[in-house]
Order: structure tokens, then C-alpha cells, then sequence
């Protein structure tokens, strides 16, 4: 049976209305009304949007608002979003951003990169700093938006991996990585305008693949190194001459003409996917998913060890390097969204990642998987067999 | 193990980059969702095919009762 969690439902009795422009008004406006609901219960607050977008810096107005605690109390209100009609641009982040994010099932969602709207009078400086900050602006939103839904994404994988067997049979390919066959599920649900986002982010993950190569093969030939910075010059290195290598026979590249720029953008990535590695968000994921991503033979060895500690270690040394490539791929998405006009359905939102349900559809999500409580009077020994076997 | 693997496993800590805006709190959210899934391991094990069968018959049922309920 399924037993309602006021944690990831959404509460009209509990919510505010982001209508319209996102902009100093709105903040007016709301600004009170969150105030109240934070004063009133510890309860979640539903957010419901329908706006094109509007001034990121108001957008994380709102949400730094709807985050604080309230005075004597240090834990804020869980925020549930909701896409109705529409969510664009600064409004897909607020809808992102949510710890559960709802989209109605006709609702359009549009990712884009940073533009940035002009207040000031311009100068020179300041032109020349325009032409750099969207750029870093893109980059710096995109690790936000995979901070921010990294867990719905790992999510999808977990359940698409029902179906990996069926893929590798129906591709004749048993030997397709657990990454392709996710890469070919999910590209298979999403509509025509999602499919080119997902296929920006696949050759955006084939890069992190070879620099990471690159990298581990410069460390076959010099000492480990000790510490971040030895890493990052053994990074910039193995780019080095990757980048060197990529451009040998154009004789017009140069580091100065450009290949600077690639090689900075390249440490960045590099450091992004072994940040990844080391999170701590991705060992829980390990923890409460992992038995289901493990051969059955190395659970039960794993399942024999004593000491939790120990057990749970074991666990995610045996799925980190299942997830991790998930959560790099992810996070290559993350910045494809980035780039250009990306207006996805509410379905493909689902599928990517970026909201955790679809309001109508029979999704599989963290909400029914909460909320879902098997009836122990049904079925029991025949569950106990499955667990059994 | 993978080369991936291995190639992080012999890094020492001081030197794997790490993310400082990491919340190392859990939240009440991820604790109900940790034994959701200690729910379903112990009543499913490793199959999440009976399990997601199940889930089906139980929306499927909920939204046939809520079809009863006078509008």
C-alpha cells in the first residue's frame, strides 16, 4: 500500500506563487509570505512556478530565503517545487533546486546558459569582464545544477538496470558498459529536442574519458603524487601533452592562439570528475543502493563481514566505480544543458534527472518508493524464496 | 577492479580534490529514503522486479479507490 509522506507531497495550503518575472518585485511580494510559513510550522513549503525566468541573483534571493531557518530554530523547511506551466531559464533552477521538484505533466521546462542582463552604465572593464563571466558563470551553474540533482539522476540509473540485460540482448552486445546501456534506455525516452542535449553530454563525457586516460598514464612514469597541488601538476602535465599531441598536425595551434583556454577548460573538467570520486554524497548513494548494483556472489561475501565499518567500506569500494562514471556523465549533462536553448517536456525533465516526478505518470520515484509499504500478510513466503535464491 | 579504480584507490587522501560546499549532514529526507531501501532489501533482496511490480499494484490500487471517492 502506498502510505502519504507529507515529505514529498506538495501542500497548496503551504505554498507560494512564483508568477511572472523573476525580479526584485517577486522577492517583495513572496518575501513576507515566506517569512509567515517559516513562523508557522516546520512543515515543507511547496514553491509553484510558472515563470519564464528572470535575474538569477532574485532567483537565489528566493531560495537563500526559503532556506533559512527561522528564529530558535536552526533546520529550515524542506522546500518541494513545482513546475505548472511553465519553468525557464532562472525558474528551471529554482524547480531544480527543490528537495523534491514536481512537474505538472504539460509543463515545459527551458535550460539554458547565463545571460547576463544589463543595470550598469558600461565601461571598458566592464565589457571585457562580460565577455568572460557568462562563460564561468555556465560552468559554475552547471556543478550547481549537479550538486542539486545528482541523487534523482543516480535514482533513474539504479532502476534502469532492470532493463541492461534486455539491451545487451536486443543489441547482440554483451559486452555493452553498464554506462551505454543507461546512455541507450534513457536516450530512448526522451523526445527529439532531449536527445540532442543527451547526445552533447555523451561526447562531453568521451572528453573526461581521455583526459582521465591521459592522466593515469603520466603517473605510470613519475613518483604518486603526495599531495592536491602534486596532483594538479601532474594533471596540467598529462594535459599538456595530450594537447600536444591532439594538435600535432595543425600547423597553425598554438597555446597562445587558443590552446590555453582548452587547457584550462580541461583542468577544470579534470578536477571535476575527481571531485565526484571522492564525494561523500556519492558513498551514501553506495550505501543505501549499492546491494542492488553488486554481483549477488560479492554481496554475500561482503554480507559474511562482521564489523559494519568494515562491511559498508567494502560495499562502496565495489559500487564507486559503478556510479562514478553515472555521476560524471551526469555531470558532463549538467553543463550540456548549459549550451544553447535545451526545452525539454516534463517527461524528459523526469528522465534527466531534474525533477523527481511527473504528476499523473506511473514514474518510479523517491516518493513512491518512500511511500510504498509491501503488505506483510501478501505474498511474504514468496518474498522470503526470492530473497532465498 | 577497474583501472579507474585502482588508479584512485593509490592516491593518497591528501591528494584526491574534494568539494567544500559537501554537506556531511543527513538530512530526514535521506534517512527515510536509507530505510526505505533497508525495507525493500529485507522484503525483495536483490530483485527490484518483484519489488516494482508490487509498487505497480499498490498505485494501481490507490488510484482505484480515489476513482470511488465521491467528487
Amino acid at each position: 500500500m502506498i502510505v502519504p509522506n507529507e515529505n514529498f507531497r506538495l501542500d497548496p495550503t503551504r505554498a507560494i506563487y512564483v508568477s511572472g518575472v523573476i525580479n526584485d518585485e517577486l522577492i517583495t511580494r513572496l518575501t513576507p509570505e515566506i517569512i509567515r510559513l517559516h513562523h508557522s510550522a516546520k512543515t515543507p513549503i511547496s514553491v509553484y512556478i510558472d515563470s519564464p525566468g528572470g535575474l538569477i541573483s532574485s532567483m537565489e534571493t528566493i531560495l537563500n530565503l526559503l532556506r533559512s531557518p527561522s528564529q530558535g530554530t536552526y533546520s529550515p523547511c524542506k522546500i518541494i517545487t513545482a513546475a505548472t506551466v511553465n519553468a525557464g531559464s532562472a525558474a528551471a533552477d529554482l524547480l531544480s533546486s527543490g528537495d523534491y521538484a514536481v512537474a505538472y505533466p504539460n509543463a515545459t521546462i527551458l535550460y539554458h546558459g547565463v545571460r547576463t542582463f544589463e543595470r550598469n552604465p558600461l565601461t571598458l572593464e566592464y565589457t571585457s569582464m562580460l565577455t568572460t563571466s557568462p562563460k564561468s558563470g555556465n560552468d559554475r551553474y552547471a556543478m550547481e545544477l549537479a550538486r542539486k540533482t545528482e541523487d534523482r539522476f543516480t535514482f533513474r540509473y539504479i532502476f534502469a538496470r532492470s532493463e541492461f540485460d534486455k539491451i545487451r540482448k536486443d543489441k547482440n552486445s554483451p559486452a555493452l558498459s553498464e554506462l551505454d546501456c543507461f546512455i541507450e534506455i534513457i536516450g530512448a525516452k526522451l523526445s527529439r529536442e532531449a536527445n540532442k542535449v543527451w547526445a552533447k553530454a555523451k561526447d562531453r563525457y568521451g572528453r573526461y574519458e581521455d583526459l582521465l586516460d591521459s592522466v593515469m598514464k603520466q603517473y605510470g612514469k613519475r613518483p604518486g603524487p603526495r599531495t592536491l597541488v602534486d596532483l594538479e601538476a601532474e594533471h596540467l602535465r598529462a594535459l599538456i601533452t595530450l594537447e600536444l599531441k591532439s594538435n600535432r598536425k595543425d600547423p597553425t595551434w598554438t597555446f597562445s592562439e587558443g590552446g590555453i583556454e582548452r587547457l584550462v577548460e580541461d583542468f577544470y573538467l579534470l578536477t571535476e570528475y575527481m571531485t565526484n570520486y571522492g564525494s561523500e554524497r556519492l558513498k551514501r548513494w553506495c550505501t543505501t543502493f549499492g546491494r542492488w548494483m553488486v554481483p549477488a556472489e560479492t554481496l554475500a561475501e561482503i554480507e559474511l563481514i562482521v564489523d559494519e565499518a568494515e562491511r559498508v567500506e567494502l560495499l562502496v569500494e565495489n559500487v564507486r566505480p559503478m556510479l562514478q562514471p553515472i555521476w560524471s556523465f551526469f555531470v558532463a549533462l549538467c553543463h550540456a544543458l548549459q549550451e544553447g536553448e535545451n526545452r525539454l517536456t516534463a517527461t524528459d525533465a523526469y528522465w534527466l534527472g531534474l525533477v523527481d516526478e511527473v504528476i499523473g505518470k506511473d514514474l518510479m520515484s523517491l516518493r513512491i518508493f518512500e511511500e510504498f509499504k509491501p503488505d506483510p500478510a501478501v505474498g511474504q513466503p514468496a518474498a522470503a524464496s526470492d530473497t532465498d535464491a | 577492479m577497474t583501472t579507474t579504480a585502482k588508479f584512485f584507490k593509490s592516491l593518497p587522501k591528501a591528494a584526491v580534490p574534494t568539494s567544500a560546499e559537501e554537506s556531511l549532514v543527513v538530512s530526514q529526507e535521506e534517512r527515510e529514503i536509507s530505510d526505505a531501501a533497508e525495507r525493500v532489501y529485507e522484503r525483495y533482496g536483490t530483485d527490484l522486479t518483484a519489488f516494482l511490480e508490487d509498487v505497480r499494484r499498490a498505485v494501481l490500487s490507490r488510484r482505484e479507490a480515489e476513482e470511488c471517492l465521491p467528487h
